[in-house]
């Protein structure tokens, strides 16, 4: 059976378009390429 | 596919035909979230939405630059109700390729006038909503889950609490049903299987339950069965010979029991009650004679009461027959007038009335007594002297001194000749006591005297045969006086 109070824990708040740009900025764009030329760099 | 070093556009090499250095493992970067996204866009196709924004975020880890999979995931959070994620994404493709970018075309439909202020409505209500559940009222937040449902149908999230709360209360039924809706926009939400799988659970567990207890009464009945098998009446009187016998047996001492007992019980009660009733009609009906008896006895008296006014009227009579008496007294009508005045009520008059009433009445009564003496006179005169003793007796009532005193010593004389000894003492005594000084007065002192010695103490004697002529000589005399 399900536990209410730990499945409550799962919802979050949805953030609202006031809360937009700062998501947008939270968000790590950072991708494998930019890890590997970050590798490369450090190799060379 | 540009080079990773130098960022010349290269045919799929491993190797920069410009640079010479090696580019598989970018090359493998690129065909992984090549898959990924390819993943992504069917799982999307398919409603799987969660599995496709798993798929396409892995894509964009692998190449940010990755526009389609961005715009993709940005178009999957909107359709799952995640507005600003969607916003997010769609921004940031944008930002990373400005130019012939079909965004543009998402961000124009977010931007358009209210549009944003709408959805942030719903978002801000179902924030609401989850804060209600925190705070332990349920049913705030079924309620307020309910209207951003109607309001928008595709928050996958608004589904879902509200499933759980629904869950919560037992009301399984409506949760599956907000689940399936759930289930419509996002085919393999976790959370959504997660609960779904949970209501199965729930359901047949209860199902279980439910027929475990049918079970559990089934063989209670059956046990009950076992001990106490249905048997019918009839099944025992044909099972057992003696039964009918019984019956009748019973049958028998029963109407044996109602003829000796119940019956004579009920003869003597109703004699009783008879007998009460007999009673109680005699005493009522003593009553109703003594009640008669009682009223006879009140109208013989109201008779004599009215008798009594009979005749005499009221004021105006009793005036009206004054006057009658009056007039009828100077026309000579004694008789008459004696009659009129009769009826009259002298207590109804005033002064002047009762002075003329006295006057008239004494004329009457003087006539009247007049009329007696002359008649008892006369009857006297001819020896009956029974028959004059009730006209001198209504003469000596009315004045005792009449006509000199003659009235009262023919009274004494007549029950003198009657041989009535003690009236005639009693009465000559009297005459003596009220003519003392005259011869007839020393004569009826003499004779009182004389019967006062003859007869016993208190009783008087009477008048010889001599006497009496000389006693009627003498009552000539007060006749002609």
């Amino acid at each position: 059976m399900l536990d209410f109070e730990e499945e409550l824990k799962n919802f979050t708040p949805i953030p609202d378009s006031g809360e937009a740009a700062r998501a947008i900025y939270d968000r790590d764009i950072t991708d494998l390429v930019d890890i590997l030329k970050e590798m490369i760099k450090e190799k060379a | 596919m540009i080079c990773f070093y130098c960022g010349n556009e290269t045919i799929d090499d491993q190797v920069c035909p410009y640079c010479g250095k090696d580019q598989s493992a970018y090359r493998m970067i690129l065909v992984a979230a090549g898959r990924y996204y390819n993943d992504g866009l069917k799982k999307a196709r398919v409603r799987d939405l969660s599995g496709a924004a798993d798929s396409l975020n892995r894509c964009l880890r692998m190449d940010k630059y990755y526009t389609v999979a961005r715009n993709l995931l940005g178009l999957v959070y909107f359709e799952m109700g995640q507005t600003v994620l969607a916003l997010r994404e769609w921004v940031l493709s944008k930002n990373l390729q400005p130019n012939d970018n079909p965004v543009d075309r998402y961000l124009a439909v977010v931007q358009k006038p209210g549009a944003l202020s709408r959805l942030d409505s719903v978002t801000q209500k179902y924030n609401l909503a989850l804060s209600y559940c925190r705070q332990g009222s349920p049913d705030l937040a079924r309620i307020q889950l309910k209207r951003i449902i109607s309001a928008n149908p595709k928050m996958i999230a608004a589904h879902q609490l509200l499933a759980l709360i629904l869950i919560q209360d037992g009301k399984y039924e409506e949760a599956r049903r907000s689940l399936t809706a759930a289930a419509r926009i996002d085919a393999k939400n976790p959370i959504t299987m997660a609960y779904m799988d949970a209501i199965r659970s729930a359901t047949r567990n209860s199902k279980k339950r439910r027929r475990k207890k049918n079970d559990n009464n089934t063989d209670i009945s059956m046990a009950n069965e076992a001990v106490m098998p249905r048997v019918g009446i009839l099944d025992v009187i044909d099972r057992n010979g003696n039964g009918i016998i019984n019956i009748l047996t019973g049958t028998a001492l029963g109407v044996l029991v109602a003829m000796f007992l119940i019956v004579p019980n009920m003869r003597e009660n109703e004699n009783s009650q008879a007998q009460s009733a007999l009673v109680s009609a005699n005493k009522e009906a003593a009553n109703s004679a003594n009640n008669v008896a009682y009223l006879e006895k009140e109208v013989d008296s109201l008779n004599r009461e009215l008798e009594k006014y009979t005749g005499q009227g009221d004021l105006k009579t009793s005036y009206e027959k004054l006057i009658e008496a009056s007039q009828l007294m100077e026309d000579g009508d004694h008789e008459a007038a004696a009659n009129a005045i009769s009826m009259v009520n002298e207590t109804l008059l005033d002064a002047n009335g009762k002075e003329i009433f006295a006057s008239v009445n004494d004329v009457i009564k003087e006539e009247s007594t007049k009329a007696a003496y002359d008649e008892a006179y006369k009857e006297f005169r001819g020896r009956h002297y029974e028959e004059s003793i009730a006209g001198f007796i209504e003469v000596v009532e009315f004045d005792e001194s009449y006509n000199d005193g003659y009235a009262l010593y023919y009274l004494a004389q007549a029950y003198d000749y009657t041989e009535d000894k003690p009236l005639a003492a009693k009465y000559y005594t009297r005459f003596a006591e009220l003519f003392p000084n005259t011869t007839r007065g020393r004569q009826a002192a003499r004779k009182a005297e004389e019967y006062a010695s003859e007869l016993p103490a208190g009783e008087e004697g009477g008048l010889n045969t001599a006497d009496e002529e000389a006693d009627v000589t003498a009552a000539d005399e007060g006749a002609a006086q």
